[in-house]
């Protein structure tokens, strides 16, 4: 590895892919570094080493990251899997660990394709081992083909809780249940973008027909389905035993030992936030976002941002948003005119545009519920320091309105994961229970380093420099 | 607006202060750029240590640690504290001798706080100490707290004893008048008052300026670490080395908070710190040194805020004497959040026309004009 690149990039999912091998195929000195064994991020993880089974069950939409894959491969980028990156600065600076050291990488410019998490959402008994998200099944099948053989349950609402439920009914897993969370009116203030998402009308469609296939399965399979439910609860032991909920008022229970949630994608912002990229509160969807224009700029310079690390919007738009940011940089960098990159961007833009229209109508019609974070006292917010929701509202309360105080008195985000996993329900206890608007809130800071190192890999360092204090 | 005494800095020290003069009787009016507890108070290590401190600070200190055991009823809240033994450590003959030195020199003063101890009661206080080790210098007494709390139940026992804290306020001008003090706020309001207090912390030097008293007080980012929870691992001891930087505090939830030195580039006016990781490489080679158990162990955040440091390390309390009736209460290089009640004291009885009950000599503020 050299220690200079014209250009790294932070994250191998379709924006990162696409985006480093339109750099590289522009003339750049591109590195491009991740955390997994193999390129595709999440919604292609471990592609290029699934079996045709796995290709079969996941489905033409998994497929199609072969193509983009291909043209990776083909591309001149230095590509370091299994690489954590821990720290970047907006000068360029990326700090990150790799066979048991730690080294330091500059480039003119930064792209952080980060992606996308699934929102978490605490609820009664969620730190209970059973208790996972869809999209932790969905790798824990990409990865090493494994799936549920006692009871599962599914809930929560959105496109990627009928994925799951879908693939899982192809493997013949064990479903108890399938539990939609979205409210029933949630319809209707998703209404006003449905003519800008028919434009689209393939892509809904195929939505509806997964779901209705889906439901079809479950109708043949005796599996009930219940829309509308609400106080999802896990129970056990030491570890999951029965989930119960309501729906009406009816009182729901099932046996499981498996208990798969989502409850939504939100950007995965810790490393954006780290280098200081600023933000915006998205009002509908309720996560921070960067501030990102289309070609990926940020508010620093060097730092640009591509993929659903800067608007959820789906693997097909994070490609297209890495392609634009590659011709944006090598614009800047003078690899290529600026009639070329009109001329190259444009068509990109168009088929971006595209993928976009239906986005209004999904995030309204997915927006998380009013109630999602109506949570009992009791319930467990912060998994690494065991602080309650309780605690927190009480602080809140009192008038304490920023995360990092909350955090500095009661320890809530101070744990391994950084806040990763009750940031966002800690934030909407301030937003409920303060008068302060949303987007005024102190928003919670990330301290370097963004994961965590060993002593042991910090102390093999090279990262130059002298010690000047 | 009018109060007797003025305070800038919403800090431990500013709270502290009004919090005493308060109690005389006194009207108090603290200004507060942000929120109390925004900087170094609520966001230093929490080490509550006489150990290692300089000579000069030991009566004060001493004094300070008394009270930390009283915080309930002084403040309403025991600000999380706890004991953890300090030992620091000599890692040869050399430093041992330094250790010891400083041990005689404290007893001179009439201290005993500080023991010397020998190779086994290094590996009794701290099982896991490498081997090279050849003593220490314990102070059993030392703990730790919580920042954040403290700065919060400092500032709120303050507004309970019906000082006016206002937040979100800078104070942006400063003059005196016939009657003392008139200051104007980033809100536009003015304010007066017979006796100003400079407890600005790392913005000290600049607000020192604005009164025609400069001290050269500069600001620096002190640089912290924490690892995982590795429990039993310091065995509640917390340790300091003689000759190298490194602080380890063993925190009672099984942490490891990093310090001892390290600091990181910063920009004061945009109000922005660039962790630099240089110094958790730096950091995590001694560690693992003087523990080799922490070498798995995971380093899980770096935080840092601004101080207000002087060259000679330690700070700045009194009277200035170019202008007088403002007060100095700043320049705690890093050290300044376990001598905060005591400074509460000693600066009350030096605003009430009092002589302070410990000397401030060392600490006073023309010291740098006489150096010259
Ligand atoms: C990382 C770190 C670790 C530390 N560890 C320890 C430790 O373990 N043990 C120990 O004893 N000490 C420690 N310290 C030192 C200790 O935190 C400080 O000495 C102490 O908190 C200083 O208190 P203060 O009130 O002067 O400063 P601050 O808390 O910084 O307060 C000064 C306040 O003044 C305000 N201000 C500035 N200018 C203006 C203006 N013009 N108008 C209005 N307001 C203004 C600021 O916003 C600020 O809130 C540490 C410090 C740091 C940074």
């Amino acid at each position: 590895m050299k220690t200079r690149y014209d250009a790294i990039v932070i994250g191998a999912g379709p924006a990162g892919l696409a985006c480093s091998a339109e750099m590289a195929a522009r003339g750049l000195e591109v590195a491009l570094l991740d955390e997994q064994a193999n390129p595709g991020g999440q919604i292609y993880r471990n592609i290029s080493k699934a079996s045709p089974k796995q290709h079969a069950i996941l489905g033409e939409d998994y497929s199609a990251g072969m193509e983009l894959i291909s043209v990776f491969k083909e591309a001149p980028v230095e590509y370091f899997p299994q690489t954590r990156v821990w720290q970047a600065e907006p000068n360029g600076d990326v700090f990150f660990s790799r066979n048991g050291g730690s080294t330091k990488v500059s480039g003119d410019y930064l792209v952080l394709s980060t992606g996308a998490m699934e929102r978490p959402v605490p609820f009664p008994g969620w730190t209970l081992p059973g208790v996972m998200t869809c999209g932790g099944m969905s790798n824990l099948f990409k990865d090493s083909s494994l799936s549920p053989i006692e009871p599962v349950v599914l809930a929560g609402s959105g496109p990627l809780l009928w994925l799951v439920a879908e693939h899982l009914f192809a493997l013949e897993a064990p479903v108890a249940a399938i539990l939609d969370t979205t409210p029933q009116t949630q319809i209707f203030p998703a209404f006003k973008h449905m003519p800008r998402a028919l434009r689209r009308f393939g892509f809904l469609l195929k939505g509806v027909k997964m779901i209705a296939e889906v439901q079809i399965t479950a109708l043949k399979r005796k599996v009930p389905i219940y829309r509308g439910v609400k106080d999802l609860c896990a129970e056990g032991r030491d570890r999951l035993e029965r989930v119960q909920a309501t729906r009406g008022k009816k009182e729901l229970s099932f046996e499981a030992t498996t208990l798969l949630v989502s409850e939504g994608i939100i950007p995965n912002t810790s490393l954006l936030r780290q280098v200081g990229c600023a933000h915006t509160w998205d009002p509908v969807q309720r996560f921070w976002h960067p501030d990102v224009t289309v070609d990926g700029r940020t508010n620093l310079p060097a730092v640009f941002v591509a993929g659903d690390g800067n608007f959820v919007h789906g693997a097909k738009a994070a490609e297209f948003k890495g392609r634009l940011t590659a011709l944006t940089i090598a614009l800047e960098m003078h690899r290529i005119s600026r009639t070329e990159y009109l001329e190259l961007s444009a068509p990109v833009r168009r088929q971006l545009d595209r993928e976009l229209f239906p986005r209004p109508f999904i995030d309204a019609m997915y927006a998380p519920r009013k109630d999602l974070y109506s949570l009992a006292d009791e319930t467990i917010v912060c998994r690494c320091e065991g602080v309650t929701a309780g605690r927190i509202r009480a602080l809140v309360e009192e008038g304490y309105a920023d995360h990092n105080e909350i955090k500095a008195m009661i320890r809530c985000g101070m744990g391994p994961c950084q806040g990763r996993m009750c940031s966002s329900a800690v934030f909407e206890l301030i937003a409920g229970h303060s008068n302060i608007p949303p987007r005024e809130i102190r928003q919670h800071r990330l301290r370097p380093p963004i994961k965590p190192v060993s002593l042991g890999e910090l102390a093999n360092a090279n990262i130059g420099g002298p010690d000047e204090s | 607006m009018k109060a007797d005494v003025l305070i800038a800095g919403g800090g431990i020290m500013g709270c502290a202060t009004a919090i005493e003069l308060a109690r005389k009787g006194k009207s108090v009016i603290i200004f507060e750029k942000d929120v109390p507890g925004r900087h170094a108070s609520g966001n230093n290590s929490g080490g509550v240590r006489c150990q290692g401190r300089d000579v000069r600070e030991i009566p004060l200190a001493v004094e300070a640690r008394k009270m930390w055991d009283h915080h309930a009823s002084s403040v309403n809240s025991d600000c999380g504290f706890y004991v953890s033994p300090r030992l620091r450590l000599a890692e040869s003959d050399a430093e041992m001798e330094v250790l010891e030195k400083r041990c005689a020199k404290l007893k001179s003063m009439g201290y005993d706080h500080e023991v010397m101890v020998d190779k086994e009661e290094v590996s009794r206080l701290s099982p896991n100490v490498t081997e090279h080790v050849v003593g220490g210098l314990a102070c059993y007494t030392d703990g730790l707290a919580n920042p954040m709390l403290t700065s919060k139940a400092y500032a709120a026992a303050a507004e309970r004893q019906g000082v006016t804290i206002l937040p979100h306020t800078r104070v942006i001008e400063a003059q005196t008048t016939s009657g003392g003090f008139r200051v104007k706020t980033s809100s536009g309001k003015e304010y007066e008052g017979e006796v100003l207090v400079n407890g600005t912390g790392a913005w000290a030097g600049r607000f020192s300026e604005m009164l025609g008293d400069p001290l050269p007080v500069f600001a620096a980012a002190p640089t912290m670490m924490v690892t995982d929870r590795l429990p039993g691992l310091m065995n509640g001891t917390s340790l300091g080395l003689t000759g190298r930087l490194l602080g380890l505090m063993a925190a009672n939830n099984g942490t490891v908070i990093v310090g001892g030195g390290y600091r990181s580039p910063f920009d004061l006016e945009k109000e922005k710190i660039w962790v630099d990781p240089l110094q958790m490489c730096t950091a995590s080679k001694i560690m693992i040194e003087i523990l080799p158990k922490l070498k798995d162990a995971q380093m899980i955040r770096c935080w840092t805020a601004f101080e207000g440091h002087l060259k000679d390390k330690v700070p700045v309390v009194g009277e200035s004497v170019k202008v007088p009736g403002l007060f100095h209460v700043c320049g705690f290089s890093a050290h300044g959040f376990q001598l905060a009640p005591m400074m509460g004291r000693v600066m009350s009885q030096v605003i009430m026309g009092r002589e302070p009950e410990l000397s401030l000599h060392d600490f006073r503020p023309d010291r740098f004009v006489e150096a010259k």
